[in-house]
C-alpha cells in the first residue's frame, strides 16, 4: 500500500464529490475532504454536535454522512447523521457548504442485559433516478426503481441538472408507491421545489446494521450480533447473533452489506430472504510471518468498480518475481484496494501415495495433484501450472527429479495433476517442489 | 529453519492437500498452503477461549479439543463443528470436566472414522443402499449410527451431500437409514460415519500420572470406556487413520488404527479388538542431534503414507532448529532402513595371517525394527579397514539381503595386530 490518503484518523468514505475522501478529524473536530494523494482541499467544522471520541466509522449514503463513535466512560456507542451545509435549494440557490452539520442521532446506552461495544456499522440506503423529466410543481414522481421505496420514506432528490435548478436538492416523504409503475406520490405543498431530468439522483436511507461485539446471549455475551434499526424510528428491527458478526469494519453498497471479519470481507445479499453469506472472500490481511492479522479500521465497498477500499495502517505487499512478502507499517491510516473479481490466491500441493521417495514396489514415481483457487476458495479453471524442484538448502547435494508433464492447465475443479520422477541421486536428498500459477 | 506451513497454533489437520487450523485469539479456522499462505478463513461462529490443543477431521466435520479452563486438571471440552455457509458452525460440545470418578487431564483425542462407498446407486426419495466396509467395521453401523453421504456424483446431483441415520443394517452390507433420502447418488460414491472419540489422559479415574485411553461416544460423549497404561502418557499427538500402503511382510496392518506419537515412537492401536493392542511401532526422528532431547509433537496429519508431525524443534540432517511457530516435519508408512547391526563371530581373532576367520553378519532393520526386505532385494555392501596385509572380506561387492533382512561375509585376517573397521552400506532396490 503505497502511501496515499495519509488520514490521521482511522474512518474514511467518499463523499458528494467524487474522486475525494472524506474522513472526520478528531482534533480538528472536522470533516476533512482530501485527494487521493493525502492532500487536504477542504475543511468542515462539525456544528450542533461534536466529535465525544475518535470516529471509528464513517458512512456516506449520497446525501447525509453518518459517523459511529464511542460514548464517553464507556456509556456505549452513538451514531449520528450529518450532512455538508448549508447545501443549495430553490430558495438559497448561491450557496457553498461550509460546515459539517449534526442532524440526528441513534444513542445506544449499556444496560444491564445490553452491552455495545461496536466498530462497524452500515447504512441501508440506495441511490434511485428520476425515470424521465419533471417539472417543478408536481406531486408525482417515477423512479427508475421503487423496490426499495415505502410509503413514509424520506427520498433526497437531487442535485438537479435541470436548467435554472442546477445543483438544488430538496427532501419528500412518499405517500404512495405503484410498484407497477412506479410512480411515488408525495405531500408537499406547491409540490415539487425544482424541476430534474431523468437521471438526476434520487437517495433512500432506510435501516441501520451494526455489528455489535456482543450478543446479550446470557453466558455467551461475547459472540457478536449482528443489530439492525428501522430509521427514523430507531426501532429494532432485528438481531441475528453470530461471531460470524465480530467485525472491526462494514459498509453497505447496492443491496450488499459487507464487513470485515478477522482475515476475510464477508457479504450479505439483502435480496435474499435470510442472512445467509452470499460470498467470504480473503482479503490480504495476513503479515508476512504469514500469521498476523492486519486490522481494518474502515471499509469503502465499490461494488460497481469492483473493488473494496480497506484503510489500514499496515499492509503486506509481495514482491511478484520471488514471491516474498514484506509488510510495512505507517504512521497514517491509507487504503488498500481489494478487487471483487477472481485472482488465484492459493495453490495446494498433494503428493500420492507419498511425499518420499523409498522403494516404491512397483515405480517412482509421485502423483501431484494440485488445486489452485482464488480468494473465494473457489477452484480456478484454466490456469497454467508450471512445475519445478530444487534441492533443499538442508540437503545433501544432489540432483532433483523432473516432471511429466511440466506444465498443465487446471480442469473445471482448478486441479492440475503431474507426475514426479526423482533422480538417480543415490544420496538421502530433500527436494522442494513448486508449483507456480503462470 | 523449518519454516513451512508457520501455525500459531498446535493443532492442525490436513483435508485435501490443505492444512487446517484453529486460532482462538482471532476465532478463525484458517485453510493454510503448503508454504503458510493463507488460503482462506472461516470465522468461528461460537468464539472459544482456550486455545485448541488437538484438531481432527472425520470426513464431514472437524473436531476440536480445549481446556475447559488454564487448569488442564480440571478437564476439557471436545466440540464438533462443520462448514456452513463460510462460517465454523458449532454442532455439539461435548465437556469431559474432573469429578469424583475422573480427573480428565489430556492434549489429545482422536475421531475413530471409517470412510467407505457405496457400491450400488442410491436412489432419491428411497431409504435403502448398500455400503463396501469390511465385516468388521460394517458390524459398527448400529441403529443411531450417523453417516454422511457424499458428494455426489449423480447427475442432477452433483456436488451434494447429506447427513442420514441408520435404521438397520442387512445381509450384502445393506444399510436402511430412517429418513429417505433427499439426494440421489452413484455407485462409488463416498460414505462415511463416525463412532467414537478416543482421548488420552494423564490419569486413569482418579489415579494421577499413570496414562490412559479413554473411550467415549461421538453421539453423546458419553464415557464407554477407560484402558489404563504407561504407554498412553504424555501424549500430545494422535489421529485415527485406515492404513493402505503396506505390502509384504506389514500386509495384515493394512486397516484402521488409532495411531499416536509416545516420545519418539509412532505407536498403532487396533480399536476393533477390545483389547486395545498395539500392533505397531515405528520409530521416528523427532530427537535432538546429540539424542539427549526428545522434540514434542503437537498434533499429526496424515496423507497417503505421509505423516506430518507438527513440531516446534527439528532435526534435520543433524541440523537442529527451533522456530516461532508450528511447522510439519515429515515421516512414512513406508519401511526404509534405520539400523545396520553388524556381528562378527568371533569378534576378537589373532593377526596369523589368514588361519583365522570371523563371520560377519549385517542386520537390516526399519523404523519398525522389522527386517528390511523389499522385493526385489535391496543390497549391502561391505568394506574393511585395519588388519595389516593380507586381511581382507569375502565379499565386497553388492550382497543381496535374505528374507531376514540380512547378509553374510567372512572376514581372514592379517598379519597386523590392531584394530579393525567393517562396515556396511544398504541400497535400497
Amino acid at each position: 500500500m503505497p502511501l496515499n490518503v495519509r488520514l490521521t484518523d482511522a474512518n474514511f468514505s467518499l463523499g458528494p464529490e467524487s474522486g475525494f475522501f472524506y474522513s472526520c478529524s478528531f482534533s480538528l473536530q472536522s470533516l476533512v475532504k482530501v485527494e487521493a494523494d493525502g492532500t487536504v482541499v477542504g475543511t468542515f467544522p462539525v456544528s450542533k454536535s461534536t466529535f465525544r471520541n475518535p470516529i471509528t466509522e464513517l458512512h456516506f449514503d449520497g446525501t447525509f454522512f453518518w459517523t459511529l463513535e464511542d460514548l464517553p466512560s464507556d456509556l456505549g456507542v452513538v451514531i449520528k447523521r450529518w450532512r455538508l451545509f448549508p447545501f443549495k435549494t430553490v430558495f438559497f440557490p448561491a450557496v457553498t457548504p461550509f460546515e459539517f452539520r449534526w442532524f440526528d442521532e441513534l444513542t445506544l446506552i449499556n444496560g444491564p442485559n445490553i452491552r455495545w461495544s461496536s466498530k462497524a456499522f452500515a447504512i441501508e440506503h440506495y441511490h434511485l433516478a428520476f425515470d424521465g423529466s419533471f417539472a417543478a410543481g408536481v406531486n408525482t414522481i417515477r423512479l427508475d426503481d421503487s423496490s426499495n421505496v415505502s410509503p413514509g420514506n424520506k427520498l433526497y432528490l437531487g442535485p438537479s441538472t435541470f436548467g435554472g435548478f442546477v445543483g438544488n436538492e430538496e427532501e419528500i416523504t412518499v405517500l404512495s408507491v405503484n410498484t407497477t409503475t412506479n410512480d411515488v406520490t408525495f405531500s408537499k405543498g406547491g409540490g415539487l421545489e425544482n424541476s430534474y431530468i431523468s437521471t438526476d439522483p434520487i437517495t433512500v436511507h432506510k435501516t441501520i446494521f451494526l455489528f455489535n461485539d456482543h450478543s446479550f446471549g446470557g453466558s455467551e455475551n461475547n459472540r457478536g450480533a449482528l443489530v439492525n434499526f428501522a430509521y427514523p424510528a430507531k426501532t429494532t428491527n432485528f438481531t441475528d447473533i453470530g461471531g460470524k458478526y465480530a467485525g472491526t469494519a462494514a459498509d453497505f453498497d447496492s443491496t450488499i452489506l459487507s464487513w470485515v471479519r478477522s482475515f476475510q470481507i464477508l457479504e450479505v445479499n439483502l435480496t435474499f430472504p435470510n442472512f445467509d453469506l452470499s460470498t467470504s472472500q480473503e482479503s490480504n490481511l495476513v503479515e508476512d510471518d504469514k500469521n498476523t492479522l492486519i486490522e481494518v479500521f474502515d471499509l469503502i465497498s465499490d461494488l460497481s468498480n469492483t473493488q473494496y477500499l480497506k484503510l489500514q495502517n499496515r499492509e503486506t505487499v509481495e514482491d511478484l518475481p520471488t514471491g516474498s512478502l514484506t509488510t510495512t507499517t505507517f504512521p497514517t491510516f491509507n487504503f488498500q484496494a481489494q478487487v471483487t473479481s477472481s485472482f488465484v490466491n492459493s495453490v495446494s500441493m498433494e503428493f500420492l501415495p507419498n511425499r518420499f521417495v523409498l522403494p516404491f514396489p512397483d515405480n517412482n514415481t509421485i502423483d501431484i495433484t494440485t488445486r489452485v483457487r482464488d480468494q473465494f476458495n473457489f477452484p480456478v479453471f484454466n490456469k497454467t501450472v508450471q512445475f519445478s524442484a530444487a534441492i533443499n538448502t538442508l540437503s545433501d547435494a544432489g540432483i532433483p527429479g523432473t516432471f511429466s508433464p511440466s506444465a498443465v492447465v487446471t480442469n473445471t475443479s482448478g486441479i492440475a495433476e503431474t507426475v514426479y520422477t526423482p533422480s538417480s541421486t543415490p544420496n538421502d536428498i530433500i527436494v522442494d517442489v513448486t508449483a507456480d500459477v503462470l | 529453519m523449518v519454516q513451512n506451513i508457520r501455525l500459531i497454533n498446535p493443532n492442525m489437520v490436513r483435508v485435501d492437500g490443505y492444512f487446517y487450523s484453529f486460532n482462538e485469539e482471532t476465532d478463525v479456522m484458517v485453510q493454510k498452503a503448503d508454504d503458510g499462505t493463507l488460503a482462506f478463513a472461516y470465522p468461528l461462529d461460537t468464539p472459544i477461549s482456550q486455545e485448541v490443543t488437538s484438531l481432527e477431521h472425520d470426513g464431514e466435520s472437524f473436531w476440536t479439543m480445549e481446556n475447559i479452563d488454564g487448569t488442564p486438571a480440571n478437564g476439557f471440552r471436545i466440540r464438533r463443528w462443520i462448514i456452513a455457509n463460510f462460517i465454523m458452525v458449532l454442532q455439539s460440545t461435548f465437556t469431559f470436566a474432573s469429578d469424583a470418578v475422573d480427573t480428565f487431564e489430556s492434549e489429545a483425542f482422536t475421531v475413530e472414522h471409517y470412510e467407505g462407498t457405496l457400491t450400488s446407486g442410491a436412489v432419491e426419495n428411497t431409504s435403502t443402499f448398500n455400503v463396501s466396509f469390511d465385516t468388521d467395521v460394517f458390524a459398527l453401523l448400529t441403529p443411531g449410527t450417523k453417516m454422511f453421504i457424499g458428494p455426489s456424483s449423480k447427475s442432477g446431483f452433483v456436488g451434494e451431500a447429506e447427513s442420514v441415520t441408520v435404521n438397520s443394517t442387512g445381509s450384502g452390507n445393506q444399510v436402511t437409514v430412517s429418513a429417505p433420502l433427499s439426494q440421489g447418488y452413484v455407485s462409488g460414491d463416498k460414505i462415511v460415519f463416525t463412532k467414537n472419540l478416543w482421548f488420552f489422559s494423564q490419569n486413569f479415574q482418579t489415579s494421577l500420572g499413570v496414562g490412559a485411553l479413554y473411550k467415549a461416544s461421538a453421539l453423546d460423549g458419553s464415557v464407554l470406556g477407560r484402558t489404563q497404561g504407561g504407554a498412553f502418557l504424555d501424549i500430545n499427538a494422535t489421529t485415527y487413520h485406515e492404513l493402505t500402503s503396506f505390502t509384504g511382510a506389514l500386509i495384515a496392518n493394512n486397516k484402521p488404527y488409532l495411531v499416536f506419537i509416545r516420545t519418539t515412537n509412532l505407536l498403532f492401536v487396533d480399536v476393533l479388538n477390545s483389547n486395545l493392542p498395539i500392533e505397531l511401532s515405528a520409530l521416528q526422528n523427532n530427537l535432538s542431534a546429540d539424542t539427549t532431547e526428545v522434540f514434542d509433537v503437537s498434533d499429526i496429519g496424515i496423507e497417503g503414507a505421509t505423516i506430518f508431525r507438527l513440531q516446534l524443534k527439528f532435526n534435520i540432517n543433524g541440523s537442529e532448529t527451533t522456530e516461532s511457530t508450528f511447522n510439519y516435519q515429515l515421516a512414512t508408512f513406508v519401511p526404509f532402513p534405520t539400523a545396520i547391526a553388524l556381528t562378527a563371530t568371533p569378534a576378537i581373532l589373532p593377526a596369523d595371517s589368514g588361519a583365522s576367520t570371523s563371520v560377519i553378519v549385517a542386520t537390516v532393520t526399519d523404523q519398525y525394527v522389522l527386517p528390511f526386505v523389499t522385493s526385489p532385494a535391496s543390497t549391502i555392501q561391505f568394506a574393511t579397514s585395519g588388519g595389516g596385509a593380507g586381511s581382507g572380506l569375502s565379499d565386497t561387492g553388492q550382497i543381496a539381503l535374505n528374507s531376514l533382512g540380512q547378509a553374510t561375509v567372512t572376514y581372514t585376517t592379517g598379519s597386523t595386530a590392531g584394530l579393525v573397521t567393517i562396515s556396511a552400506t544398504v541400497t535400497i532396490a
